[in-house]
């Protein structure tokens, strides 16, 4: 095993792998600005592979045992005589990368705000895909780092004279802010379609219960369609999947409250307050409920 | 040693130099992708797929090489200085204000063909090759490369 070649190829891979993703990241602006949401779209998922394959390049470049790093490698780096230490944010090409990251996320929420549910879902979901790689990124630098410095500390933090926390330490930090940049951003999120059961499930006669990611549904047919709203009267929490159809509305087992299950509205007493709807897509024979 | 351009920018209306042995990389290491990703290589014949595609990145890398950059001290140091030029010098890179897409892939190809030709000697797992084959076919599609059929 030749360490230094594989060790500079893997940040050479690194450095490509960065300025690939920095170009689709700059590519976002102008599919923006052109309208073209399949373009934003298959930039961010481009983004996203490449931020896993930065990843997988620091794993190749640090394939070798720690007694190795620190007995060859890093005296070699600490040989340069940097003055503040061979911190990764020399790393000019992975510094542009960011600029660009945080240039693109700002022209996705100028054009489209900070509720997510008026996002355009494709583009709401690669966004969240590609900041999943990011965290993910993150997680892995801490690993590689740990497999090599151990509780140690960067040669930057060395040359800073930092006492209170190693190189690992901060690198969780990273995770954590990342991890935070975005989540904290969005006001909502848009809907997205689940499969909840077969059309043939759903009886005629009476409400049918269903669980679509861990919420409790309930399917009905009416005015010649199939509905979806949540499963409990707004009255008592009475499960309407044990009531039964009149006509066109839902009937509640327990004191016979009645809803419009296209509105969800309380159409008689002792219920006042509506059922929250759910949009249903019947595509064949499968049915699929927006959350 | 690695030229990339000093202010990240690479020209992509550009000819590609080798475009048909580029073209037979990308058409393998998609084939490889989707091998790692679907099928169950034992080791010895993931071993022997690799450094097949090695093969294939070594015939790219010298059929795109007249595409290959001058490198010239004085940009370098314009476009990087202080500890940011001596981490990019212990690391071997060079840096031009802007490369063309020929030039990007030459050196891509060459730093690939090494860390193809090395990686059957590495420990890591197939997700990590996965990846990085991955990222292979998506610097590739932004360049332009195209599989050949």
């Amino acid at each position: 095993m030749n360490v230094m070649l594989r060790w500079k190829r893997g940040h050479h891979t690194f450095a490509i792998f960065a300025i690939a993703e920095r170009a689709e990241l700059l590519a976002i602006e102008r599919a923006l600005h052109d309208n073209d949401e399949a373009k934003v779209v298959a930039h961010l998922r481009a983004a996203a592979v490449l931020r896993r394959a930065i990843a997988s390049a620091q794993w190749y470049a640090s394939d070798f045992p720690l007694a190795v790093y620190r007995d060859v490698l890093r005296p070699t780096m600490e040989s340069t005589g940097a003055t503040g230490g061979f911190s990764g944010t020399l790393n000019a090409d992975y510094e542009r990368l960011k600029l660009a990251r945080e240039a693109a996320v700002e022209a996705l929420f100028a054009t489209y705000g900070n509720d997510g549910a008026a996002w355009p879902p494709d583009v709401y979901a690669a966004l969240e895909a590609l900041h999943e790689m990011e965290v993910q990124a993150a997680e892995h630098h801490v690993l590689v780092a740990a497999s090599k410095v151990d509780v140690d500390q960067s040669l930057a933090q060395k040359a800073a004279g930092t006492t209170h926390e190693s190189a690992v330490d901060v690198l969780r930090e990273i995770v954590d802010a990342t991890v935070a940049d975005l989540s904290d951003r969005f006001t909502g999120a848009p809907r997205t379609k689940t499969f909840a059961c077969k059309v043939a499930d759903v009886s005629v006669e009476r409400p049918h219960a269903v669980n679509v990611n861990g919420k409790d549904l309930l399917l009905c047919h009416a005015y010649g369609a199939i509905w979806a709203t949540d499963a409990y009267c707004t009255h008592a929490d009475a499960d309407l999947s044990e009531g039964h159809m009149a006509g066109d509305c839902i009937v509640c087992p327990l004191h016979g409250s009645k809803f419009d299950p296209r509105t969800g509205a309380a159409l008689r007493a002792p219920a006042k307050d509506a059922l929250a709807v759910y949009p249903v897509v019947v595509e064949g024979a499968d049915l699929y409920v927006e959350l | 040693m690695i030229l990339l351009p000093g202010g990240g920018e690479v020209a992509l209306d550009g000819p590609l130099v080798g475009e048909e042995a580029l073209a037979r990389f990308a058409a393998g290491l998609d084939a490889l992708r989707d091998a790692v990703t679907n099928e169950a290589l034992d080791a010895d014949a993931l071993r022997g797929r690799i450094l097949g595609l090695a093969a294939l990145a070594v015939e790219a890398a010298q059929a795109a090489a007249p595409a290959r950059g001058t490198i010239d001290p004085h940009e370098t140091e314009t476009l990087a200085t202080g500890d940011a030029l001596i981490y990019d010098r212990y690391f071997d890179v060079e840096r031009a204000a802007e490369t063309s897409r020929a030039t990007f892939a030459a050196y891509a190809l060459g730093a690939w063909a090494d860390v193809l030709a090395d990686l059957p000697e590495t420990l890591l797992g197939r997700d990590e090759i996965a990846a990085l084959f991955a990222g292979m076919s998506a610097t590739c599609a932004w360049l332009g490369i195209e599989a050949a059929a």
